[in-house]
């Protein structure tokens, strides 16, 4: 709301930065909603640690066959359909090791 | 440098995507994201899938979204590249078999009809011949996993391991080869720019199909691990070269890779 000409100094800093404090708590959520939107909401924690990547896709194959093989998208028919809302954030060192394995 | 992580589960397994940089939390959900819309337009296992209702639909000609039409146009190039060995026009095993087939090892060999060379992309629609369906499978794997590739090109560096398979970019690091038969490490290789993708009939069972028989293959390799540019191609050279039997299995193999034959002796290429 507009502060008379004569308003003391002191108020209208007061609302000059409750209206920042305002405005960067509205955008924080904004870009968390949109973020959460687009990973498709699933419930999404965030961890940190300093191991070094291992990562492992399990082990798959090929599953994909396609195949002919193909198939699938690593599936086995009893899996293949799967897709889970959830997912993990995480963070590690750069680099290090990731495996491939039969699906 | 440190790298940011998801892990999520699509395509009936775990995909872990990792990333650096200040812009790759935001980068990395957006890739989350594309791979969920992926899994719903590509999947076998869901009759509203966008593929699904493709591979039943009558006509010739469909229109089709963007990711159908991709897909297709994976299938004649998986055709060409596999010498006909990787033919996503055959039926799926979705049961496979435990025991391996009775038969001799032997090549596998492409199918003569060549179903995969009529499937074609035209325009903002697919065309192939009636009855004829698509399978996703390792095609929209590898598929899936170089398109993320595309949107986390920008960040120093990323990594994608999907069910089994690896596409990454920007750092070194070290590629295990998980053996055949357990959790053990076969072997260990660098992996910077590229991709790895690892076809095998230990764990599923005997899956991959000779589509010169339409029988499960049975070739005297029982893993297949190639290396390649992308995943999509390395996800057609690896069971390309398992098809292929020991004795052509190094000309699938032109990036390198590595064979498991069926009496365990590892070949590296």
């Amino acid at each position: 709301m507009p502060h008379p000409p004569d308003a003391p100094i002191k108020q209208r800093l007061r609302t000059v930065r409750r209206r920042i404090a305002a405005a960067t708590l509205a955008t924080f959520v904004a870009a968390w909603l949109a973020v959460a939107a687009l990973g498709k909401g699933g419930a999404t924690s965030t961890t940190a640690t300093s191991a070094s990547s291992s990562g492992t896709s399990g082990q798959s194959d090929a599953g994909t066959s396609a195949t002919q093989g193909s198939d699938d998208s690593g599936s086995t028919q009893s899996s293949d359909g799967s897709s889970s809302d959830n997912s993990s954030s995480s963070q590690s060192s750069q680099g290090g090791s990731v495996t491939t394995a039969q699906s | 440098m440190r790298e940011h992580a998801r892990t999520l589960e699509v395509f009936g397994g775990r995909v872990e995507l990792r990333g650096a940089g200040r812009d790759a939390p935001l980068a990395l959900a957006v890739a989350e994201a594309l791979l969920r819309r992926m899994h719903a337009a590509l999947t076998r296992f869901d009759s509203r899938s966008e593929l699904c209702r493709l591979n039943a639909d009558p006509r010739a000609t469909v229109p089709a979204s963007g990711l159908v039409r991709r897909l297709a146009a994976a299938v004649p190039y998986a055709g060409e590249l596999s010498g006909g060995l990787v033919d996503a026009t055959l039926e799926p095993v979705l049961e496979p078999e435990r025991t391996a087939p009775v038969h001799d090892p032997r090549p596998a060999t492409p199918d003569p009809q060549r179903n995969w060379a009529q499937v074609r992309v035209d325009g903002q629609a697919v065309s192939r011949p009636p009855g004829v369906a698509l399978d996703s499978g390792g095609l929209g794997k590898g598929l899936a996993a170089d398109l993320v590739a595309d949107r986390l090109r920008a960040l120093p560096s990323y990594a994608i391991e999907y069910l089994g398979d690896v596409r990454a970019a920007g750092a070194e690091r070290t590629l295990r080869v998980a053996s055949p038969w357990d959790d053990a490490v076969l072997a260990e290789l660098p992996l910077a720019d590229g991709a790895a993708a690892t076809s095998g009939v230990t764990r599923r069972g005997w899956h991959l199909i000779d589509p010169g028989t339409s029988r499960p293959a049975r070739t005297g390799i029982v893993q297949a691990t190639a290396l390649a540019p992308t995943g999509l191609e390395a996800e057609v050279r690896a069971k390309a070269a398992l098809l292929a039997g020991p004795a052509a299995a190094r000309d699938h193999l032109p990036h390198g890779g590595l064979l498991v034959l069926a009496d365990g002796e590892v070949v590296s290429l």
